[in-house]
């Protein structure tokens, strides 16, 4: 059975209110789950009416379409059985059997009956070009760390870790600059570049991937003035925190297994490939 | 309420596969069934079609099966999710086909039956010869006791529950294990076998064979000058060349082994890139061109040369009709063995389909239980076959259903062997089946599944889907037909064999109905999900 991905027909705020009442429904049964991708940053964007504007008329997915797809959720590995419950059980959410079935230990895709978008739920690890981990419940537990949504930094790191970024998740990137400052900590409305740049430490791969994508924001931004998209005044917040971003992976201190792998470069396959479900 | 219908692949926020192409390919060559001529051809083509070409019919057969990779890579480009010929079948001609062809006759018969002769000849052609040559040449009785135990009811069933229970323990790990088994393990070790089979042979002669021969003849049956004894029991006749029998057999081999590099079919949607027609097409084509060229080419060509068409002609017949008694089966495996004495060289050689076996078997399981998942996803099967494991995460409901019904049918054939050929019979008859509907399903499907078809890339080659879905027909057909009027291949199915076949289909048919009557009580319109809507 297919399930067509088109451009999401509901409004985007009735698309946010809906996910926020399953993270709710979820969180009644003490079960975490989180929102990720471009519509979390639509969400922690939720009291600024700029950031909100932009994301939704920069043309995501094109000039004149709707700006979101689906749903990206994230949870627990550990409560994958109370996940699937609330899902189906709680929240009448239509899985797509074949995929479950087969993709399961990673990945649960559902259908939202009624308003007719695509859930996908991943588990305590991204695996797409490279590999983002949120720790096991209940020990590192950073999905605790922000509600509905993700991390600002977790967010960040869920756009440059795409190997072949395209113009929606710069967007994002560059709206979730411009509404949240940068912070060397971790603080509910900063993004903590910080973890960031330590996770980046360890990785060169993907470190190579994000400072290509920061390049690409930077160019990107740049264009969107010139067309009067953005304002100076705006791409300035967003180029300044970049940088601070930038200098702050650039001063982290790398592991051994970083420099090694440096050494090897571009050689060897550096990221993994991604295909279509 | 309902959804557009449109492609059946999915865009959108992307899964890492563990499999590759390049796993396809070598996935391909396993159910393709390595060193064919080991398991099927000798003696029993040797018999059947005298003057026969090895070569050019292996040759004729890759030809052939060009068609069914160009109509499987087809399949795959438009409709890239587990499920396979199910799911061409259902979503191309009628529910009611897929589940009869592939459901009932394939999985509940013909595979699981299938798979236990193939495990059977891995122990009897590969294990059971090694132990008792090494016995043989070591002057060692113990292992020549343990390789008759192992042919032996009680030994090769124990040796294939061995298999099963490791073969469903890699699948419930999940397919990348059955991948990297695969790679690291079978394929190196086809390669090591296929090289020395080759090398043995034709580092031989026929009068070197000859001395071998007696050699061991004398310690397995207690015969001396026994070459002599065997060749004059077809009057030393090397066959004359024959084309009607070198098409034959091209058919053949075809239909029976190069064809099936397609049966990653009903795992497409686990494998990276089997949404793309020239990457699948080319995973085939390897696969076919590797077991033809190189798993099934030198082993038979060199046979011809190191033991001489007149003993061939002559072990054939011993073979197939018992003329002259002998103590041992005068197989393909055992005879290449005699070829030396060094028993780490017999190993070197057998070891490719000793261990061939096991993992067709890891595979038969592999397809057998996403065959069962999809009609699970329909609704025509128990929705359990397609729950995820809290444990696993894999089908495993569908995996231990299907090693289930393969020790069942381990059982019924193991400890019954004077029925064996009864089950081969019924076997080889079910065989053609899921190509058959495979093959209808794309002669049609421009016509009877339009908006998959055009919405897809292969809808630019004109015709293809439904030229090769003909020729694929072709061959099937003949291969039925050849089974009744061809007096060389005349293999008559016997009255038991059909009731059998038929009592599947009506079991079929029956639970079919039966069961879409239960899902309507429940509110679920299986007619519906082979439309493409998703069920409300």
């Amino acid at each position: 059975m297919s399930i067509e991905r088109s451009p999401v027909n509901i409004p985007p705020e009735q698309l946010l209110a809906e996910s926020i009442e399953i993270v709710k429904a979820a969180e009644a049964k003490d079960v975490t789950l989180r929102i990720m991708g471009g519509l979390a940053i639509y969400a922690h964007s939720s009291e600024n009416e700029e950031c909100k504007r932009l994301q939704l008329t920069l043309g995501r997915l094109g000039d004149g379409k709707p700006p979101f797809t689906d749903l990206d959720l994230i949870g627990y590995d550990k409560q994958w059985k109370q996940i699937r419950d609330v899902l189906e059980k709680g929240c009448n959410l239509r899985p797509d059997r074949m995929v479950n079935a087969i993709f399961g230990d990673r990945r649960l895709v559902y259908f939202h009956p009624r308003s007719r978008f695509p859930i996908d739920v991943f588990f305590e690890t991204l695996e797409f070009s490279h590999i983002i981990r949120f720790g096991e419940f209940p020990g590192h537990a950073r999905l605790k760390l922000d509600s509905p949504t993700l991390t600002l930094a977790d967010m960040a790191l869920e756009k440059l870790q795409i190997h072949d970024i395209n113009k929606k998740d710069l967007i994002d990137l560059i709206v979730l600059f411009l509404g949240h400052d940068v912070s060397q900590e971790t603080q509910p409305n900063a993004v903590d570049v910080k973890y960031i740049a330590h996770v980046l430490s360890d990785d060169w791969g993907f470190w190579y991937d994000a400072i290509n994508n920061l390049t690409h924001l930077k160019t990107l931004g740049a264009k969107f003035v010139e067309e009067g998209k953005l304002t100076p005044d705006q791409w300035t917040t967003v180029s300044g925190r970049v940088e601070a971003l930038k200098g702050a992976i650039e001063a982290e201190p790398k592991t051994p297994d970083w420099k090694l792998r440096a050494e090897v470069g571009t050689s060897k396959p550096w990221y993994r490939e991604v295909t279509d479900l | 309420m309902s959804e557009p219908h449109g492609t059946f692949a999915r865009k959108t926020s992307g899964v890492v596969r563990d499999v590759s192409l390049r796993d396809a390919f070598i996935f391909g060559i396993t159910l393709a069934i390595p060193f064919a001529a080991n398991f099927f051809l000798f003696p029993l083509y040797s018999f059947l079609l005298p003057g026969a070409d090895w070569t050019i019919a292996t040759v004729i057969g890759l030809c052939l099966s060009l068609a069914n990779y160009a109509l499987y890579a087809s399949f795959g480009a438009m409709m890239p999710r587990s499920g396979g010929d199910y799911v061409f079948q259902s979503r191309g001609v009628h529910p009611l086909l897929s589940f009869l062809s592939v459901i009932s006759w394939d999985v509940f018969l013909q595979a699981p039956l299938f798979v236990t002769i193939l495990v059977a000849s891995s122990v009897q052609l590969g294990i059971s010869p090694f132990l008792t040559m090494a016995g043989a040449a070591s002057g060692n009785q113990a292992l020549i006791n343990a390789g008759n135990w192992a042919a032996g009811s009680t030994g090769e069933f124990t040796l294939a529950a061995l298999f099963l229970i490791l073969a469903l323990a890699a699948n419930i790990g999940g397919l990348k294990w059955v991948a990297r088994s695969q790679k690291y393990i079978l394929f190196p070790l086809m390669i090591i076998s296929g090289i020395v089979i080759a090398a043995l042979l034709f580092s031989t002669t026929p009068s070197g064979f000859e001395t071998s021969f007696n050699h061991y003849a004398q310690i397995l049956n207690g015969t001396s000058g026994s070459y002599a004894t065997l060749i004059s029991a077809t009057g030393a006749v090397a066959p004359a060349f024959d084309w009607l029998h070198t098409i034959y057999l091209g058919i053949i081999i075809g239909t029976s082994f190069t064809f099936w590099t397609v049966w990653t079919a009903p795992f497409f949607g686990e494998i990276k890139g089997a949404n793309n027609f020239r990457g699948l097409f080319i995973a085939f084509v390897a696969g076919g061109a590797f077991q033809a060229f190189f798993l099934m080419i030198p082993e038979l060509a060199g046979f011809q040369y190191g033991l001489g068409s007149q003993f061939v002609n002559g072990a054939a017949f011993q073979g197939v009709v018992g003329i002259p008694s002998l103590a041992f089966h005068p197989g393909f495996g055992i005879l290449t063995l005699m070829t030396t004495d060094n028993i780490a060289v017999m190993f070197l050689a057998s070891v490719g389909y000793m261990v061939a076996g096991y993992f067709m078997l890891q595979l038969f399981l592999t397809n057998m239980s996403r065959y069962l998942l999809a009609g699970s996803i329909d609704g025509v099967l128990p929705l359990a076959l397609s729950s995820p494991s809290r444990r696993f995460k894999t089908p495993v409901n569908a995996l231990v259903l299907s090693a289930l019904v393969c020790a069942i049918y381990f059982a019924l054939v193991y400890f019954q062997p004077d029925q064996f050929s009864f089950w081969e019979s019924v076997a080889v008859w079910t065989g053609p089946v899921l190509f058959f509907g495979t093959s209808i399903a794309g002669i049609v499907f421009p016509w009877t599944n339009k908006s998959i078809y055009n919405s897809s890339p292969i809808s630019k080659y004109k015709g293809l889907l439904t030229i090769s879905g003909l020729i694929v027909l072709a061959c099937n057909l003949f291969v039925i037909i050849g089974f009744i009027a061809i007096p060389e291949l005349l293999f008559p199915l016997g009255t038991n064999a059909t009731l059998i076949i038929i009592a599947f289909a009506l079991v079929g048919w029956a639970w079919y109905f039966a069961f879409a009557h239960y899902q309507k009580g429940k509110g679920i319109d299986v007619g519906l999900t082979y439309k493409e809507i998703p069920p409300e």
